[in-house]
């Protein structure tokens, strides 16, 4: 969609308009009006949505992954707490029985781990996953 | 947040925990993974700062509630899935003066916040004609928004930065070589701030004037290109400040090397890797580093040689994130070093005798810490949970650090880890080494356009 300066709801003129409203003032701007084209990305493919939200976390299983970082042993272990004193019939499956998630290797072998992850939540009967830490 | 976009596809519920400021990124790689709306649970604050006793409060009061109700609750889009809006490549969006051109830029944070060159449709169409690409054909798809780079959009991005229009075969190469998985850029939002550069070997350097004499960085071609590769970053792979591109303290900006052919004593970077002479190439590199580069002196007792090697090797200890840099293996950290040598330093290794292969061997076997450094670095620069005997265990750090406290262990992963490039002033005996964490260096051809118009 084309935007044009004088029109466009999305533009506010800003610090480098303002760089030369004196000299417009003084009548020496030579205002030449130029077309471009957008120097972002092309968008490609579909995105799809998460998972439904489950109805209750009484009596369910909930997977802990873990990448090592940011305290995330101190938050798991409230997490535990917190679960038992407040939900019935909880299970958490803890982060040492998932593979560690890492900052380390590329793409290609964090994609693999990450199927990884989610295969072994399917096969231990998983509701729900809790993924940290970032920052 | 990559587990949980997996989990998710296989239907289970998944929350991603984050910190205050880190929201954002972990949407926008869910986002570039294919998938909206990813539950997250934000704890507040910077959690590496936190004792214990506040990290158990702030769970129990804010963040325990956040992950029930991201599991239980309603979804926090009701946005179904649906297909992404594209666009022409070649669709004007905007027309206005120059300043209006680059504030509107500037508040699409498609700048950075320098004043640009309008993209027009006849600059752009310059560079087009240097190259044999469709113009709106995909070169690569770039990480982390997951968005096509084209020839369009990267001449787009050329003609803000200032560069010449031969230089776009150069751009195109450059955008292939960050698209390689190896590269990495996936992962280049973290908060150390890591800078890519690029590069440039064979005739492309004299040939579209590219300086690799002193002062490099600051001469010729080099600082547009640069700036043109961190312009490509920002719009095409997506990296916005602040939402996934975190560095702490921001980024210098991104420049170009080439290597002085001329004075290198040893064969050039890219016949290392396997190019011709007579081919040009572009490196995709990256760095967290910059600074003091020390200058070396031959002495009585010591050779230049010796003396350069020695820097080298203690040079290597005090820059990189060292308990990242030890780690090796498939699902290690990723690194790379780069070495600068002023021709007159290189001359003085080829003339003692070492190749570039026996300097990085050299560097491999003497670059060492005492363990106990590495040790606090792990346990109080990174909050680890797990010991270095754990990381021997998974095989992320060799055998030989279980050892001693004092004890000297190699901080260097491999030897290839280390790229050496002979650039800068002819006339200078300095040294300087730069290193890069998350990514590896890759190489991709320049090709020319097979009837590029006369310069």
């Amino acid at each position: 969609m084309l935007h044009q300066a004088e029109h466009s709801s999305q533009f506010e003129p800003g610090r480098f308009s303002s760089m030369i409203a004196g000299e417009r003032e003084k009548g020496t701007s030579v205002k030449e009006i130029v077309g471009v084209i957008s120097p972002a990305g092309l968008p490609l493919g579909a995105a799809r949505n998460i998972s439904p939200p489950l109805d209750t976390l009484d009596g369910k299983t909930i997977g802990e992954v873990y990448n090592n970082h940011f305290k995330g042993e101190l938050m798991f272990q409230t997490y535990r707490r917190l679960f038992s004193e407040k939900f019935r019939g909880v299970k958490v499956i803890p982060y040492h029985e998932f593979p560690i998630v890492y900052v380390g290797g590329d793409p290609a072998s964090q994609k693999k781990i990450a199927r990884e992850i989610a295969a072994i939540a399917r096969e231990k009967g998983c509701d729900a996953l809790i993924t940290g830490n970032g920052g | 947040m990559r587990p949980a976009v997996e989990a998710e596809k296989i239907g289970i519920p998944s929350v991603v925990i984050t910190t205050t400021g880190f929201t954002a990124i972990a949407r926008a790689v869910a986002q570039a993974e294919g998938m909206t709306g990813l539950r997250i649970g934000e704890y507040p604050g910077a959690v590496g700062v936190h004792p214990e006793d506040l990290v158990a409060k702030n769970v129990e009061n804010v963040l325990f509630e956040r992950i029930v109700n991201g599991l239980t609750g309603p979804l926090a889009t009701a946005a179904a899935a649906s297909p992404a809006v594209s666009r022409p490549a070649d669709e004007v969006v905007f027309e206005g003066s120059f300043e209006e051109v680059n504030d509107y830029f500037s508040s699409r944070q498609w700048s950075d916040e320098l004043p640009i060159v309008p993209p027009t449709r006849e600059k752009i169409e310059e560079f087009l004609r240097h190259t044999d690409c469709a113009p709106d054909q995909v070169i690569a798809v770039l990480p982390q928004a997951n968005l096509a780079a084209v020839p369009w959009n990267i001449a787009a991005n050329a003609v803000m930065a200032g560069c010449r229009p031969e230089c776009m075969p150069l751009l195109i190469a450059a955008v292939e070589a960050i698209a390689d998985n190896h590269y990495n850029l996936n992962n280049i939002g973290t908060t150390w701030g890591v800078l890519p550069f690029l590069l440039v070997n064979g005739p492309a350097v004299k040939k579209l004037g590219i300086e690799s004499g002193g002062q490099l960085i600051s001469r010729g071609a080099n600082p547009a290109l640069g700036r043109a590769l961190g312009l490509i970053i920002r719009n095409i792979a997506g990296y916005n400040l602040g939402r996934n591109y975190m560095g702490t303290f921001g980024y210098p900006m991104n420049f170009t090397l080439a290597e002085n052919e001329d004075e290198c004593p040893w064969e050039p970077y890219h016949v290392e890797h396997g190019f011709k002479k007579e081919d040009s190439t572009v490196t995709a590199c990256g760095t967290v580093t910059w600074g003091w580069p020390p200058a070396i002196y031959g002495t009585a007792d010591k050779t230049a040689a010796q003396t350069a090697l020695e820097f080298l090797s203690v040079e290597l200890t005090k820059k990189p994130c060292l308990a990242r840099l030890a780690e090796r293996g498939p699902n290690g950290f990723r690194n790379m070093i780069t070495i600068l040598l002023a021709p007159p330093v290189a001359k003085s290794l080829a003339g003692a005798g070492y190749s570039k292969q026996m300097i990085r061997a050299y560097l491999y076997e003497h670059a060492r810490v005492p363990f106990r450094e590495l040790e606090f670095l792990l346990r109080y620069g990174h909050s680890e949970a797990f010991t270095i005997r754990d990381a021997v265990a998974r095989g992320i750090y060799p055998e030989e650090y279980l050892v001693g406290q004092d004890e000297a262990v190699r901080v260097l992963p491999n030897p290839e880890v280390i790229n050496i490039v002979v650039c800068g002033d002819p006339n200078r005996n300095r040294v300087m080494v730069l290193w890069g964490g998350y990514v590896n260096p890759v190489t991709k051809k320049i090709r020319l356009a097979s009837n590029p118009p006369l310069l």
